[in-house]
């Protein structure tokens, strides 16, 4: 253990520091308070073995101070105190004083107490450890609780929950921002003629697609069974030309599609794109009705929502 | 309010409590040696100076220098088993904070003499076989 040792006699110092180093510890004296305190702050400190009178800052004081640190190490603190002091061994352990020492302290009684104080400090340490790795296991479960483990994409807990913060930033900073449903086109006869692994490995391949053409700040989520939904900070001219872009992409991977009905042989996506106004159960209904047009205009196509249907350069195009 | 009232008083108690000594011959280095022998000449080069210290505050007045090199010095005899320096440490205090400078003196002189004995003691301690 690190322990320090704090007294304002150089003697009584240096017998206290010798005895602790003998027990196998390493002891850091310190002259007064102060001093103690530089130690807590700088070191990892297991023990602080204090006298009560010191010019300055008292024992008392010392333990107070080491306490209202906001620091998940524990620091055992035994203070001690002259013979006829029981009052202030009283005040030291209301105060979080750990234990109180006769003076002069005998070696043999120091060593007893910091027997005790190791297995304090040992139990402090492990309920320190175990309480870090619950923390990182929240924030694992966090993180898995929202991630889709199909396609590695957000699941729709973390849509909704990114969707609002989408919101708030366009409420707050007038940030646009659009969203664009993807749907791999005749994906029942994929599962259909090469089963359903077939099925999911095309669509884990679309979101790995999907995710390369992504900037960190565009978001994608496994929307439903064969539907990713891409969110991007951008107006819809943006959205709606990096939903071509991804559509293109997935074509150009040329995936394989057996069972598919018509010409194409390859993986395909129908697209619509819907700029993000009003709250999204319309902005989402918008989009669907877009990617429903692409679909019925012969897929493999993108179709962007509403208003914007009259931008001729924006419209669907085969 | 003495701690070792129990004890007869007089010469015939031992200046030091070999008890104590007994315990600082425990303390080792990282060697498995005693330091003793360290400790001991720390104690016997220090004190001579704070009694010096002591002997000036009190030829200067200075009562409130006194009680607190006193105070100082009593926990220095007791941690290496000086039982009657420490005792007159305390007496000497409780004289200097009345104010006794008359007292002060008397008792400074007793300390001194006191740890002479101290340091015959230890040097008899040490060269036992």
């Amino acid at each position: 253990m690190n322990v320090v040792v704090v007294d304002d006699d150089p003697l009584v110092r240096l017998v206290l520091a010798r005895a602790v180093a003998s027990m196998g510890h390493v002891s850091l004296p310190a002259e007064n308070g102060d001093a103690a305190l530089q130690l807590v702050e700088t070191k990892s400190v297991d023990v602080v073995v204090s006298d009560w009178m010191m010019p300055g800052m008292t024992g008392l004081e010392l333990c107070q101070r080491i306490r209202a640190r906001d620091a998940i190490e524990y620091v055992y603190f035994m203070l001690v105190t002259a013979l006829d002091d029981s009052e202030h061994a009283l005040a030291g352990i209301e105060a979080g004083v750990d234990d109180c020492l006769v003076k002069p302290v005998r070696p043999f009684d120091l060593r007893l107490r910091l027997m005790v104080a190791e297995r304090v400090t040992g139990l402090h340490r492990r309920l320190a450890e175990r309480q870090r790795g619950l923390e990182r296991t929240n924030v694992e479960m966090a993180v898995t609780a929202r991630l889709d483990p199909l396609t590695g994409l957000g699941n729709r807990l973390k849509m909704a929950e990114d969707l609002e913060i989408f919101r708030s930033r366009r409420e707050r900073y007038h940030e646009p921002f659009g969203v664009a449903l993807f749907d791999l086109d005749h994906f029942k006869s994929l599962n259909d003629a090469a089963g359903h692994l077939a099925g999911d490995r095309a669509l884990r391949q679309v979101a790995a697609i999907i995710r390369r053409e992504l900037r960190d700040s565009d978001m994608a989520y496994r929307y439903g069974g064969e539907e990713l939904l891409v969110v991007l900070p951008a107006g819809v001219r943006s959205v709606a030309a990096a939903a071509e872009r991804i559509r293109k992409a997935v074509e150009n991977a040329a995936i394989p599609h057996p069972g598919r009905p018509g010409p194409e042989t390859v993986v395909t996506l129908s697209v619509g794109v819907a700029a993000a106004e009003g709250d999204a159960e319309s902005y989402l209904l918008a989009a669907d009705a877009a990617l429903y047009k692409a679909k019925s205009q012969g897929r493999n196509q993108m179709a962007v929502a509403g208003r914007w249907f009259a931008i001729p350069e924006l419209a669907a195009q085969p | 309010m003495l701690a070792d009232e129990d004890r007869p008083p007089g010469p015939d108690r031992p200046p030091v409590d070999e008890a104590v000594i007994d315990q600082l011959a425990s303390i080792t280095d990282g060697q498995g040696d005693s330091v003793l022998g360290e400790l001991l000449n720390a104690f016997l080069s220090a004190v001579p100076e704070r009694l010096d210290t002591l002997d000036l505050a009190v030829a200067g007045g200075d009562a409130e220098a006194v009680a607190e090199q006193a105070h100082a010095l009593t926990g220095s005899a007791a941690s290496f088993g000086a039982v009657g320096m420490a005792d007159l440490c305390r007496e000497l205090r409780v004289v200097a904070v009345r104010g006794d400078m008359d007292g002060a003196t008397h008792l400074v002189r007793e300390l001194q003499a006191e740890f002479l004995r101290v340091r015959s003691w230890l040097a008899d301690f040490r060269s036992r076989p």
